[in-house]
């Protein structure tokens, strides 16, 4: 990205830095929504993926040559944003991110149930590192980025998940601590007006 | 469980990523409208006459545009008749605007049928401070679980009601202006009138608010009570945006303008479409104050530092 082409009001957008961009948007806003869908509903997710690439597009100057963690570092901030500022929405349910597990043929109904059931014991933290891996395709290092932590700490909570995870697959039954979420500290109940 | 590795065992149940053909053209066709939108680049001036007008076609277009739903009133005049008194007096109320070294205080409970507040961790209560523009706020709730949350972070308004004109018309114009990329103006300037009023607007700002309210679709308004049985002004409005059965209530004092309540009802959620959804909130105190807010530490409880994006603790 950046050949340094401007598009500024008025001008078709046309050129090769915005086929570009739209090539870059078809490629990575699936996994983008994907993403959000694990955090939030899915109906603000169309917000968040725009705002994502809007930022961009301001910011396409700077964009890696492997955009997808830079991506999903900005999706995370912009859900943030509309997390707090929208700390109102307290009557939103938790995002069915267990839903969107892919349904695979070498795999049973009752592995891939028991499976995401001992994911949905995890802390949202852990689970989150899990699926950064598992569902988002990232490396360690891009994951670690996304998470802005370093590559080392990262490898120190992937295998504490790891661990927990097979300890809650092998005991199935729930084991999950009370960890703070954006749920409860701006959604769960009844929130800030 | 079998003894295979569950972590391998989800890495195979990766959901596939193909783009939806028509989501993505949705979602290219507004990401290209937002980047026409942009404020174009500081560049060198351009020269070309045509150009020029060109661009001034397209600013009178876009104004044009953006003028019609404001100039002509496709709101309530039953609502506006019931509304602009309370604007009036509303604007005469004294301003909860914090000083240098005041905070705004408000503490808020879930309304009666909250849904959430009946989950294992539901929220109970929420107090809050924010500081003048530009100051920090801090949030501390409690929920059944027993558990206190704190948070504190920069404020992050969602309408700058502060730089927004305190005339209604203009009002409603510089809102729909900010909303020109949604596909429902109405209901996105519904929203940010909404969130302008619990945000704290001063007195003056909170009348035009008020008084924007009417000129919006879908609003009705009619007298009541809230969950604690005090005198209110209902407004309701229908959200078709947020979902078919949609619908936001707010109810403000009569006198004041300030917001009592807020009650949202939704019914189908993603996982079940018959499921009805409440979110309520009551406003049960507001005032300045001086004294810092709550943190830590909390005599009688034991806090640890919570994963948040602001500063958190959680203590029990």
């Amino acid at each position: 990205m950046g050949s340094g082409v401007t598009i500024g009001v008025g001008e078709p957008l046309q050129g090769v830095i915005v086929e570009e961009f739209e090539a870059l948007y078809l490629a990575h806003s699936p996994r983008v929504r994907l993403f959000c869908r694990r955090r939030i509903e899915e109906s603000s997710c169309d917000d968040v993926v725009a705002q994502t690439f809007l930022i961009a597009w301001r910011r396409r100057e700077d964009l890696p040559p492997n955009p997808l963690p830079w991506l999903l570092v900005t999706a995370r901030q912009v859900i943030s944003e509309l997390v707090r500022r929208s700390a109102r929405e307290r009557d939103r349910p938790p995002p069915d991110w267990q839903s969107l597990a892919a349904v695979a043929a070498e795999v049973t109904a009752t592995e891939r149930a028991d499976a995401l059931r001992a994911l949905a014991t995890l802390t949202p933290a852990d689970r989150e590192t899990l699926l950064l891996i598992a569902w988002d395709g990232l490396s360690t290092a891009e994951a670690a980025q996304v998470l802005g932590i370093s590559r080392a700490t990262f490898g120190v909570r992937l295998h504490r998940a790891r661990t927990r995870l097979e300890r809650a697959a092998a005991e199935g039954e729930p084991q999950r601590s009370p960890g703070i979420t954006n749920h409860t500290r701006t959604g769960g109940c009844h929130a800030n007006l | 469980m079998p003894t295979s590795d569950t972590f391998d065992l989800l890495t195979r149940l990766r959901p596939d990523p193909a783009a939806d053909p028509d989501q993505s053209a949705i979602g290219l066709a507004r990401l290209q409208r937002e980047i026409a939108a942009e404020p174009p680049p500081t560049r060198p001036r351009c020269r070309g006459r045509v150009r020029r007008i060109r661009r001034l076609v397209l600013v009178v277009a876009v104004c044009a545009v953006l003028a019609i739903p404001v100039l002509v009133f496709r709101g309530s005049p039953t609502a506006a008749a019931d509304l602009t008194p309370l604007a009036e007096r509303a604007e005469r109320q004294k301003s909860l605007q914090p000083g240098p070294g005041e905070y705004y205080y408000r503490r808020t409970r879930p309304g009666a049928d909250d849904t959430a507040q009946h989950q294992p961790s539901g929220e109970v209560d929420r107090e809050e401070w924010l500081s003048p523009p530009g100051g920090p706020q801090t949030v501390v709730t409690r929920n059944k679980a027993g558990y206190t949350v704190l948070w504190r972070g920069p404020l992050m308004g969602y309408t700058p009601w502060a730089s927004l004109s305190t005339n209604p018309i203009l009002l409603e114009a510089q809102l729909r202006l900010r909303a020109s990329g949604s596909l429902n103006q109405d209901e996105a300037v519904w929203e940010a009138v909404r969130n302008a009023l619990v945000e704290n607007p001063d007195p003056p700002h909170r009348a035009a608010l008020i008084k924007v309210l009417p000129r919006l679709t879908h609003v009705t308004v009619r007298s009541g009570t809230d969950d604690l049985g005090r005198p209110a002004t209902v407004i309701s409005r229908t959200e078709p945006m947020r979902g078919p059965n949609n619908r936001l209530t707010i109810y403000l004092d009569p006198v004041t303008g300030r917001t009592l309540q807020e009650r949202r009802f939704n019914r189908g959620t993603q996982v079940n479409p018959d499921e009805v959804v409440i979110g309520s909130s009551i406003i049960v105190e507001e005032r300045l104050t001086e004294g810092p807010p709550t943190w830590v530490p909390l005599p009688g409880l034991r806090c640890t530092v919570a994963e948040s994006d602001g500063e958190s603790y959680q203590c029990r």
